[in-house]
């Protein structure tokens, strides 16, 4: 051992044998993996809807694509999206364009139309959307039932307010109209966007307009805040009250209460959405399984909702 | 009668009837004598028992060997032989003339090391027990003799280098026997279960290597007085300290520091006490804690480890006390001081293991022993955020905690009928107590905004008895045991285990055997996360968890051949059924969410699996060589009917191959050269099939592979002599770990990777995304050294 070393010494490898050992000690970070996975047999879409009574609607369309593909392409700008009530088209989405950013391979494409939904107690409805190249993706059919009296109140009491923020405990009372068996209902605070939360320096007038209007597009409508509440089980029709804490921390903003009523199946997709890590999928973490889908030909979730909502502040 | 109603007996009192059954039991010891000849075999420097010790009639007499207890029983006729040879592995032979003992005598042989070894360093064969490869008796000197991380011995590492045996990937803890899961494998230390040895997340264990004595590894036909997981079990003995001086031991090591001592007390007695501290993160800590004032200012991390063994044993007039205190924990924290926020993040873990056995020959052919145990194992994360400045702050706290407490006892008893029979029997009894919780607190109130607590307690009482039969001269050896384990809880149930082994040394030098297991688990491990730091949460049996079993088939054969019988080999195929298994469900890993809403729709239950596999081991064993080969073909799957719509998927830990090598050669000077390489099929995941802007498409559970593990490892040490003081002893060794640097995944990545190119036709810059999947590594090339000296 003591002559190698000397020899070491001696000759010229003292530096390479310190590159390479620097190179072994910090190099081993990260490798490319191919993973062996079925092949996709037919292009297909993946659509998000989630339509509110009184709202106009939204949709958002992704194509599926491989896991392995080489040029991920998820917009899909040239569909066809039709809302149907009792299977004749209501209305038509058209391509709701960004003009502040523009087209990101990995965003949705978003439909959308200017019509306030009114849906009719009793009625069904369902999706349909077709593109070239895809397959046509069409959703279970839903009938509408009113789950709530419009008339929800609502009156919120701070326990607590230092450093400019609210901790405030906000009270329900609401009417469910119609006896409903089963789903849950759930309780959020969402925080409605104003101008002046889009105004820059950088950005024109008509650029915060579409920023607005973009923003009234709900891009996350199966993420459940985290303000959520739920009340789960059979619901005869009478008054319901609750009440939870909620921090208030953006006084300059409209802080909305929103009271709705959504399926078992509906909320299991939602979950499993929420709880998607798209990056690290591996490990002996977080596993996940198929989200459920009501959308025959392709995948996601098409839902109509009642859904009442209140100005917090 | 409170015997067969702890379920009744409060928390408070039930230690106490614990304990006086357990010493009821000790001292009700029957006494009473035989005339046979029998014999004890023990170390001569520490006293302790030798299993598996040869003792034979010469000329050409039969042979025996000796029992867990060092106990040997034969049976002379005249004209058999005239003189005793009594052997063992690494010890001096001895040879007595039948004549010089009394008829009837139960002698006590002492046999030395045949080396004076500062350390003792008790060398257990690895010769199959019990003419079984389903139970592995590895060499401490072999296990410790592969390389591990930083130049350091890890003994419960190598014995993933068996067949049959597996570890987690890098970072990850846990021994996985036959496709069952690291809690399913029940980890004995002096007879004490305990339910996590590893130090950072498992890359060091916390079982020290320097005080082990032996260990047994039972993968099927596992005695009837083991009894509580379903896989298999790690039974490690630590050793007890010498009788004839004293000796102290300093190792410095890149990452470990450690002392030891030991020695006699007075002339019945002696003690030994070793600890370890990881003190390169602990030194840096302190050096850079200037500016650091917990919770309100300055940068800082710190973080260590430790462990703490001490044993004290007490032998005379045929009782052996001995009392065990293992004591080992990792802990640190972590404080970020930003201008608007200071976050500070503490976590510690601990196991406290006591024990006192008491061993008691009562007679020539009957012995007793008996455990009083206790282990606490817990751990805590909490978590510190303030914002705000000027007297206008926000607080928010949150805390994770997991406490077990196990009070246990146990009684065994054996007895000898005659050299073909060999009966025994026990009882244990436990109380266990699980606790976890999470606490969040927000804002500047002082009241927990949200909470979350489960409490759970149970007793079991076990019993078993075993009959273990030597047919013609030991060709045949047969076990046939039975079990009974009943709970009580928030539930009370009680289950049989049936126990057989059938081995047959068909000609001089093969052996056949096969076996049937039966086993049942009242605890299920949900693994919450996958952290570098332990946060399982375990829950005992109740209405929505039944008892998990396991049935386990088993068969093969196995034998010596070569010069000297040197070359050891088996081949061994088994079948496993696995029910009533628990899991968290998918998607539920969340930790924080799950100690939050701990509900019934969060745990997959009812779940069987089905683990199979062919093992084969090859081994040479000559005074300056070692090699071992092993290699397994396995299938591991599991069923649940929330999971992968009810469809059968892999398990986790499923290794469809596992190919494991080990060398080790002594040269000159002292100089020893070791090397190990391990390759293994990768453990299963489950990877989205397609992907779309707003979310990932799943559809089958585990459908994917890591990429396959492999490892080299080398390692080399010299020992020498002091010139000037022959009484010190110095070891020096280097040891590298992962020596062409494989990048082994330890987690699965997707990352958008963007490129722009300008269109040629328009002009315009276009981007194309694509989805690129990485594997994150842990551990590169990882260089070690540790010195040790020995002094008296």
């Amino acid at each position: 051992m003591n002559s190698f070393i000397a020899f070491v010494i001696r000759t010229d490898f003292v530096l390479p044998v310190s590159v390479a050992f620097l190179f072994l000690t910090t190099s081993c970070v990260e490798q490319e993996l191919s993973i062996e996975l079925p092949e996709l047999q037919e292009q297909s879409l993946a659509v998000l809807a989630v339509l509110d009574n009184g709202r106009p609607p939204s949709v958002l369309l992704s194509g599926v694509e491989p896991l392995d593909d080489e040029a991920v392409m998820y917009p899909v700008d040239q569909a066809n999206v039709v809302l149907f009530e009792d299977a004749v088209p209501l209305d038509t989405l058209s391509l709701l364009v960004n003009t502040v950013r523009p087209t990101d391979p990995l965003q949705n494409s978003v439909y959308y139309s200017d019509s306030l939904l009114n849906f009719r107690e009793g009625s069904s409805y369902y999706l349909r959307v077709a593109a070239a190249g895809y397959r046509t993706a069409e959703s279970e059919s839903l009938t509408f039932h009113r789950a709530i009296d419009p008339d929800v109140k609502v009156s919120t009491e701070i326990t607590d307010t230092t450093g400019g923020r609210a901790i405030g405990t906000v009270n329900l009372v609401f009417e469910v109209v119609l006896d409903r068996n089963g789903g849950e209902y759930v309780i959020q605070t969402l925080q409605e966007a104003k101008p002046e939360n889009f105004a820059t320096n950088m950005w024109t007038p008509e650029q915060v307009a579409a920023e607005v209007s973009l923003s009234r597009v709900n891009l996350y409508p199966f993420l459940l805040s985290q303000s959520r509440r739920f009340f789960a089980g059979n619901f005869p029709a009478g008054t319901y009250r609750g009440s939870y804490e909620s921090a208030i921390d953006f006084p300059e903003s409209q802080l909305i209460t929103s009271v709705t009523h959504y399926s078992s199946h509906f909320l299991a997709f939602a979950e499993g959405f929420s709880k998607q890590d798209r990056e690290e999928i591996g490990g002996l973490g977080t596993q996940l399984q198929p989200l459920p889908s009501n959308i025959k030909g392709g995948y996601g979730y098409f839902t109509i909702r009642d859904s009442q909502s209140i100005p917090l502040n | 009668m409170k015997l067969f109603n702890l379920a009744s007996v409060p928390l408070s009192g039930f230690p106490r009837t614990l304990v006086s059954l357990w010493l009821t039991l000790v001292a009700f010891v029957p006494v009473y004598t035989q005339q046979t000849f029998t014999g004890r075999v023990l170390d001569s420097l520490t006293r302790e028992p030798l299993f598996y010790a040869s003792v034979g009639l010469l000329p050409g007499g039969e042979s025996v060997y000796t029992n867990g207890s060092g106990e040997f029983f034969l049976t002379i006729d005249s004209g058999m032989g005239d003189t005793l040879a009594i052997s063992y592995v690494g010890y001096r032979p001895i040879r007595r003339v039948v004549e010089s003992f009394r008829p009837n005598e139960s002698i006590t042989v002492l046999l030395s090391p045949s080396v004076d070894l500062p350390t003792v360093e008790v060398r257990v064969p690895i010769d199959y027990v019990g003419n079984s490869s389903s139970i592995l008796s590895p060499r401490i000197s072999e296990l410790e003799s592969i390389p591990a991380l930083l130049g350091e011995t890890d003994p419960l590492k190598g014995l993933a280098f068996l067949p049959g045996i597996s570890s987690g990937p890098e970072g990850t803890a846990g021994i996985h026997i036959r496709g069952g899961n690291a809690s399913q494998t029940d980890l004995l230390i002096d007879g004490v279960r305990v339910f996590n040895v590893n130090h950072i997340g498992g890359f060091i264990s916390a079982v020290p290597s320097f005080g082990i004595k032996d260990v047994t590894v039972y993968k099927g036909g596992v005695p009837a007085r083991y009894g509580g997981r379903l896989s298999g079990v790690v039974d490690i003995t630590l050793r007890a300290g010498r009788r004839d001086r004293h000796v102290q031991e300093v190792t410095l090591g890149t990452g470990l520091l450690r002392l030891g001592a030991e020695g006699p007390v007075g002339r019945k007695a002696s003690y030994i006490v070793h600890g370890r501290l990881g003190y390169p993160t602990l030194l840096y800590g302190l050096l850079t804690s200037g500016g650091f004032n917990r919770g309100v200012s300055g940068d800082h991390q710190r973080f260590s480890l430790g462990d703490l063994y001490g044993k004290w044993t007490y032998s005379d007039r045929g009782w052996t006390v001995a009392a065990t205190a293992f004591l080992s924990s990792d802990w640190g924290l972590t404080q970020d001081d930003y201008s608007t926020a200071l976050l500070l993040d503490d976590f510690r873990w601990s196991n406290q293991l006591y024990a006192v056995n008491v061993r008691k020959r009562i007679s020539a052919r009957t012995s007793l022993l008996s455990t009083l145990s206790h282990l606490r194992y817990g751990y805590t994360y909490s978590s510190l955020e303030i914002r705000g400045t000027e007297g206008a702050n926000q607080q928010r706290t949150d805390q994770t905690d997991f406490l077990t407490e196990n009070l246990a006892a146990d009684v065994q008893i054996t007895h000898t009928v005659n050299d073909g029979i060999q009966l025994s029997g026990g009882l244990e009894g436990r109380r266990q107590r699980l606790t976890s919780g999470f606490q969040l607190s927000e804002a500047l109130t002082d009241s927990s905004r949200l909470a979350n607590r489960y409490d759970q307690a149970g007793n079991l009482l076990s019993g078993f008895g075993q009959a273990d039969f030597s047919i013609l001269n030991d060709r045949i050896n047969l076990m046939a045991g039975l079990r009974y384990a009943y709970f009580t809880g928030s539930v009370q149930t009680g289950r049989w285990q049936p126990r057989v082994r059938l081995s047959a040394r068909i000609v001089p030098g093969l052996f056949l055997n096969a076996g049937y297991d039966e086993h049942v688990q009242f605890e299920h491990q949900l693994s919450t996360d996958l952290l570098l730091f332990p946060n399982d949460l375990w829950l005992q049996s109740d209405t929505l968890l039944r008892p998990a079993t396991a049935r386990q088939f088993y068969g093969g054969f196995g034998g010596r051949f070569g010069e000297a019988s040197r070359v050891q080999w088996s081949v061994e195929v088994f079948r496993k059924a696995l029910s009533s298994l628990a899991r968290i469900q998918p998607g539920e890993e969340d930790n924080f969410r799950f100690a939050r809403d701990l509900a019934a729709g969060q745990i997959a239950t009812a779940g069987t699996g089905k683990a199979e596999g062919v093992e084969v081991f090859l081994r040479k064993t000559t005074d300056d060589f070692q090699f071992w080969v092993s290699y397994t073909l396995s299938r591991s799957e599991r069923t649940y009917t929330s999971i992968n719509e009810g469809e059968t998927f892999p398990f986790t830990f499923d290794r469809r191959h596992d190919l494991s090598l080990r060398l080790s050669r002594k040269l000159t000077r002292g100089w020893s050269l070791n090397g190990s390489f391990v390759l293994q099929s990768g453990i299963a995941f489950t990877a989205p099939i397609a992907t779309t802007a707003s979310f990932d498409i799943y559809t089958d559970f585990n459908n994917a592979r890591y990429p396959p593990f492999h490892v080299l490892n080398l390692g080399a040490s010299r020992e020498w002599m002091g010139k000037k003081r022959p009484a010190r002893r110095h070891q020096l060794t280097f040891s590298v770990y992962n020596l062409y640097n494989r990048p082994n995944a330890y987690s699965i990545e997707i990352q958008p990777v963007r490129t722009e190119v300008v269109d040629p036709d328009t002009g315009n810059v276009v981007t194309t995304v694509k989805k690129q999947v990485f594997t994150r590594s842990l551990l590169p090339f990882v260089p070690g050294v540790s010195y040790r000296t020995t002094f008296e």
